[in-house]
């Protein structure tokens, strides 16, 4: 036998571990992992379909819903002003028998008013050239005056878009245009008034999307079995109850009048569940000791005698605990609005429909000191499908006509979607939230 | 299949590469775990716990960071001491005793590592972590101290302490007569 001297016997431990072999049962320690690993990456078909079918119902109802003529800007209005849209007709050819109405052909009298107008209509139309009115070029029989820029396009194209971008009166009427198209024109004056930013009555309903993000805090109320009752942990301090949320959407508004407005769409909410509290356990033991009583002998010193002392032991543990939550909401909302220039205040409440999706974390079961109970597989939130309330307020300013930021405020809490109807667990969430949202109107 | 296809099938969440791989480093994992843990039954609990980050951080694993051996081991350590931190929040009873033995050769040939282990785990958890970490895993009093939320000089006090009574419990299971023997 070999003599292990103190300088190595650790090395030998050391070297002891290392080699060791366990004769554990593999198989079943798999068992127990593989549950408990990521579920292999599924398509989410229903779900793609679900937000392109969103998508396609928004376009269309951007595409169908014909754009009015007037639109609210009332912040926007200026003076009218006039822009001059002057064209020139080929002499040549209508030298022919075709007659243009005199009424569609507008004078351009006034040139310096022309050039110090300050139209934002941009035609490309070279203003150097002198522009005369028609009648005044067919009395001269001059020569023509090409545009380049005009001449290179048909008239339709140019009158016909310019107008509904501005949207302006026409000057002539369809049919008006398409007697001059079939003419060799080379350009048209004509006068068309301009008015910047249009003061025209409002038209509903309004329909409007509206991009958003929340940011939320919480406080949690929970309500579970009392641990003190199964007589495994004493006394349990919760310590800290948050919640974290962050939910992203889109709204489709429908604004029935100048304040009552109808909103609903999709969102998903994704919920960080973070608590933490104290389990205290006591428990009185007695360990044997060589020191337990002593008495003082002859000569004054103490003498130990054996025997066993009686101890308390205080565990205390500090649990803390991360849940995460996916949900797809689906509020359903009224909102009353009011709106003075450009800042403007709303209010809106109604109800959410949510669908939880996704839970990762574990909850340490109320009764155990270690064990963690697996959610799913326990079967707590079953409710995958819940309902919430949510009231909010925000205000809003008023970018361009057609869209609005806005920052909100809201309070909501769940009703059911995180109970269990097979046990008696049940926790309300509450969350009061701010955010900020973009709202353009489509009509 | 070598060991970056397996990787890579992980990375897919691919069953049958899941468990080959755990197939194939269980063992390592395992000895590792019943370094530092107080029974079998935790040492498994390490190992499941371990493996199952695994498959989850398998993403974050690089090769040319080092081995998936080291990664794996490195893993399993910070189960390891998570659950101790998670213990030690109990604020248990400690009977501290000066345990003033001297400090005498031991024969140790005869102790199967099944016995050291056992030894290990008479060992108070810190003294026990700071044994390992320091004589096994090779770590500096700053590593442990900085792992285990401690001073160095408390780690540098604790592996003194640990020695002691690990030195005393294998006098003890030798019987102090038959270590005395080879002290001559």
């Amino acid at each position: 036998m070999r003599k292990i001297l103190p300088n190595n016997w650790e090395r030998y431990l050391k070297r002891s571990l290392e080699q060791h072999q366990t004769q554990w049962d593999e198989e079943e320690l798999w068992q127990g992992i593989e549950p408990q690993l990521p579920k292999p990456r599924k398509r989410r078909p229903l779900l793609f379909f679900y937000f392109l079918g969103v998508a396609v119902l928004l376009g269309t109802v951007a595409v169908l819903i014909p754009t009015p003529d007037a639109e609210q800007s009332e912040p926007f209005v200026s003076k009218p002003s006039t822009t001059d849209v002057a064209s020139l007709v080929d002499s040549s050819r209508r030298a022919s028998n075709t007659s243009i109405p005199t009424s569609i052909l507008a004078t351009n009298n006034d040139k310096s008013k022309a050039k110090s107008s300050t139209s934002t209509s941009s035609l490309p139309i070279q203003k150097t050239q002198p522009i005369e009115p028609l009648a005044q070029q067919s009395s001269t029989a001059a020569t023509p005056k090409p545009i380049t820029a005009l001449s290179q396009s048909p008239l339709e194209e140019l009158v016909v878009p310019m107008m509904k971008e501005n949207s302006l009166e026409p000057i002539a009427t369809q049919q008006q245009f398409q007697a001059l198209h079939r003419l060799p024109i080379q350009a048209l004056p004509v006068a068309v008034p301009k008015i910047e930013g249009v003061q025209l009555k409002n038209q509903y309903p309004q329909i409007g999307i509206s991009p958003y993000m929340t940011i939320a805090l919480t406080h949690r109320t929970f309500n579970a079995l009392s641990d003190a009752a199964t007589g495994k942990i004493d006394t349990r301090r919760q310590l800290e109850q948050a919640l974290e949320s962050m939910e992203m959407g889109i709204l489709l508004d429908l604004q029935f009048n100048k304040n009552w407005a109808f909103q609903f769409g999709l969102a998903r909410q994704q919920i960080s569940e973070r608590f933490e509290w104290s389990d205290i356990n006591q428990r009185k033991f007695s360990i044997q000791s060589d020191s337990a009583y002593f008495y003082l002998d002859g000569q004054n010193q103490k003498q130990y005698l054996e025997g066993k002392i009686e101890a308390v032991e205080t565990r205390t543990r500090l649990v803390r605990n991360y849940n995460r939550f996916t949900l797809y909401n689906i509020p359903l909302l009224v909102r009353y609005s009011k709106r003075d220039q450009r800042f403007g205040w709303h209010l809106s409440g109604g109800a959410i429909v949510n669908f939880r999706t996704t839970f990762e974390g574990r909850l340490l079961e109320n009764a155990s000191i270690l064990e963690s109970t697996d959610i799913e597989a326990q079967g707590i939130y079953q409710s995958t499908v819940g309902l919430a309330w949510q009231l909010g307020a925000g205000i809003d300013y008023q970018l361009t006509p057609r869209s609005q930021l806005s920052l909100l405020l809201h309070h909501r809490r769940f009703l059911n979607t995180f109970t269990s109807p097979t046990t008696d667990f049940e926790q309300r969430y509450g969350f009061t939230g701010v955010g900020v949202a973009w709202k353009r109107w489509l009509k | 299949m070598n060991i970056a296809r397996l990787i890579e099938g992980c990375k897919q969440q691919d069953r049958s590469c899941q468990k080959a791989l755990y197939l194939r480093y269980v063992k390592l994992a395992s000895r590792i775990s019943l370094r530092y843990a107080r029974d079998e039954h935790e040492a498994k609990d390490i190992v499941q716990n371990a493996f199952i980050k695994v498959f989850t951080k398998i993403g974050s694993y690089k090769a040319r960071k080092g081995t998936f051996e080291s990664w794996l081991s490195r893993i399993v350590i910070n189960e390891a001491l998570q659950l101790y931190r998670k213990q030690q929040r109990y604020s248990d009873l400690e009977i501290e005793e000066d345990y003033t033995i001297e400090v005498a050769p031991v024969v140790l040939e005869h102790l199967q590592a099944e016995d050291i282990l056992k030894l290990l785990r008479k060992l108070p958890d810190g003294y026990r972590l700071v044994f390992v970490l320091f004589v096994v895993e090779g770590y500096s009093h700053q590593e442990i101290a900085k792992e285990l939320g401690i001073t160095a000089s408390t780690s540098r006090s604790q592996l003194t302490r640990a020695k002691k009574l690990l030195q005393k419990f294998i006098i003890e299971q030798n019987s102090l007569e038959h270590a005395k023997d080879f002290t001559k």
